[in-house]
Parts: C-alpha cells; structure tokens; sequence
C-alpha cells in the first residue's frame, strides 16, 4: 500500500549505499544496480524507486544531488497557527452551547429568540469560513466572490419577508 | 517513457510554481474550482431552505397531529459538535501536511473520516433508530414524522438527507485521501489536494450550523 516514487540521483565516486536505506529505495532498472557498483570519477545519473520522499540534504551531504523528484512545495507563504485553530474550536463548542441554552430561555420573546439565533449561526459560519477555510489568507477577490455569493440567499430571504410582511398589512386594512 | 506513468507526472508544472495570479494570489487551480462548486452547492441548499422557510412562513399550522412537536435538540447538538471536532482535526491534518508529517497527516485525516462516520450513524439514529439500544429512541419515523405526510417532515428530510449526503460523499474522499496520505502521494508538503478536502469537508460543517438554526432550533 505504499506509493512508489521515481526519483534521479546525480553524482560520481561511491555510491551512498546507506541512502537506499534512509529512503526505503532501491535501484530501478539492472542497468541503474550497476551503476550502484561503479566507482568512476565520471559523473553518473542513477533512478531509483523509493518510498520516502528524497532527502535533498542528505543526498548533498555525499556529494551527490537529486535531480528528478525531489520538489518540495513552496509552503513559505502558507501560515499556520494550531493556537488559532483550538481557539476557534473552543468558541465554536461555546457558541453552541449558547445556542441551544438560549431555546431554553423562560419568557424569551420569538422575535429576539429567532434574532439571536440567526445571528450565532452567521458568526459560527463565518468562522469556519474565515479561519478553518482561511479565506483570511486569500485575497481579497476571492473572499468577496465567496462572501457575495453566500450572501445573495439571505438578501433574497430579506425580500421574501419584506414582501410577506408587506402583504400580511394589506389584506388586514 | 510512456511505460513510467510516474515520470509523466514531473512534465506538469507543480501547482505552487504557477507564476501568481493577480485576482486569485496563489490559490491553485483546483482550489478555485472547488471554491465555485461549493458556492453552486450553497445555492442548492440555500434554494431549499428558503422553500422551506417559503412554506413554514406560509402554514397556517406548521406540525400536524401525530407528528413529534420537536427533533430532539440536545441529540443534533451533539452531532453538531461532532461536526466542529471533525472540522478542528481536519484543520490538523492540512498543518501535518504543510510540515511534510506524513504519519501526522495521515492520523488526523482518519480521525476526521471517523468523525464522518459517526455522524451518518447519529443521522442513522435519528431518522430510523438504528442504535435504539443506545439512545432509547426508536426515530422520528417511528414517532411518525413521515415523509410527504406533510410540509414540515418533507422539507425535513429532505434538507437533512440531502447534507446527509454530503456528509456520506465527504467522507468516502476523506478515507481516499487518507490511503493517499498514507501512501506518501503528499510528501514534500505537497498540501493542495489536502486543502480542497479540508474545503469540501469545513463547507459540510458549515453549511450544517445554518441547517441546525433553521430547521431544529427555531421553535414552532
């Protein structure tokens, strides 16, 4: 069940024996084992099959390098903060809990009860939007795509009230 | 060469070395072709919850003799947690994965097709009683909530069945890109594909708080 990776390996000398090791590889075709035996000055490109993703340091370390699948993904411009991530769970946990506590309320009025449900299931939403989907890391035409588009139901809805409240005063003239 | 289908892979250009987009930043093609399906996916549901809203607006009696008068809250608030704790795992997973932890990576994303798992069990439950030994409830068709009897258990099933659904499709791609995580396809902190799940899978959530305002908590 594991993924076998092709990678190239460049170098000349001794082959790093140990690498195969390290990257659970092996060498790909006959002609790639006897490369493995050679010892030349005369630099020389071995394939390998291997489990592990290359290590590009280590490889560098015998001075050989990795030519072929050894692409890291450029991660530099991702941000993470598992601190964020909890904080958010923890509120989302909480506002919850109020959620349903607020149904319970004795002598609640319905148009405050409805409110404020309405508004902590657009606050959870956004929030999962915003930190677990990290449109806070998108640009800025991204997030306005989303939240536009998220938004033209509840403006539809506000119409659709307007129109019935509206009708309702009608027929009681 | 066409007998190495690996090879083939490395004359594509890698999705992080796309020269920057000016609207879009960084965001891979795939990323954004799952942010426009989600926003059609949002359409659907926002067109069914506003026919339901359309229809309970409109009733002059919304719950018919014989039906249950509420869904069980408390038993949807836990499902709804299991949600959020399914969404904070999912969000672990894509950290392992920008970190190149592939062991990490792979755990968290199991934990969160599990959490996938239990939730179709706790909608089992609801609809049908399927773990009746546990929860002593023998479901709201049982308790005579039957769809197309009347407005309220059609829009009912319909919108949870069709999140249901969500649910059960998020959960077979969570469990394949768990194998694939597992299988090394995302070394190297090849995050992208993990990123369009975690969307898929924090959209499920998402869309699951506003079903639980509008259909269970807003009383009849």
């Amino acid at each position: 069940m594991d993924y076998v990776r092709s990678i190239e390996v460049q170098g000349s000398g001794e082959f790093p024996v140990e690498m195969l090791k390290h990257g659970k590889s092996w060498p790909a075709r006959p002609e790639d084992a006897e490369s493995l035996l050679k010892s030349g000055d005369e630099s020389r490109v071995v394939r390998l099959s291997s489990l592990n993703h290359p290590d590009v340091s280590k490889w560098e370390s015998f001075g050989w390098s990795v030519i072929k699948g050894a692409h890291m993904t450029d991660t530099s411009h991702v941000h993470i903060n598992r601190k964020e991530y909890w904080v958010i769970f923890i509120l989302l946990f909480l506002l919850t809990v109020l959620e349903v506590g607020v149904v319970f309320v004795p002598g609640i009025s319905k148009v405050l009860l409805i409110s404020a449900l309405v508004g902590l299931a657009l606050v959870k939403a956004a929030m999962v939007g915003w930190f677990f989907m990290h449109l806070s890391h998108d640009t800025a035409s991204i997030r306005n795509g989303v939240v536009v588009g998220m938004a033209i139901p509840f403006f539809y809805a506000f119409v659709l009230i307007a129109e019935a409240a509206w009708r309702l005063s009608w027929t009681q003239l | 060469m066409g007998a190495h289908a690996a090879d083939d892979h490395h004359h594509e250009l890698p999705f992080d070395q796309w020269p920057e987009d000016a609207w879009t930043g960084k965001a891979s093609m795939g990323k954004i072709g799952m942010w426009v399906f989600l926003l059609s996916d949002a359409l659907t549901f926002a067109g069914f919850l506003l026919a339901y809203g359309i229809l309970r607006g409109g009733s002059d009696q919304w719950v018919m003799p014989g039906e249950p008068v509420e869904f069980g809250i408390n038993f949807t608030a836990g499902l709804t947690f299991l949600l959020i704790c399914s969404s904070v795992t999912m969000v672990m997973a894509y950290a392992a994965c920008v970190e190149d932890n592939r062991k990490s990576a792979t755990k968290w994303l199991f934990a969160t097709a599990i959490g996938g798992v239990l939730f179709l069990c706790g909608q089992m439950q609801e609809y049908f009683g399927a773990f009746e030994f546990l929860f002593h409830h023998k479901g709201l068709i049982a308790d005579g909530l039957i769809f197309g009897n009347s407005h309220r258990a059609s829009t009912f099933y319909l919108i949870t069945s069709f999140h249901g659904f969500h649910v059960f499709s998020g959960t077979v791609y969570l469990f394949i890109m768990a194998f694939r995580t597992a299988m090394g396809k995302y070394d190297g902190g090849n995050y992208n594909h993990i990123e369009i799940c975690g969307l898929f899978w924090h959209f499920v959530d998402l869309i699951w708080i506003l079903v639980f305002t509008f259909i269970y908590l807003i009383p009849a």
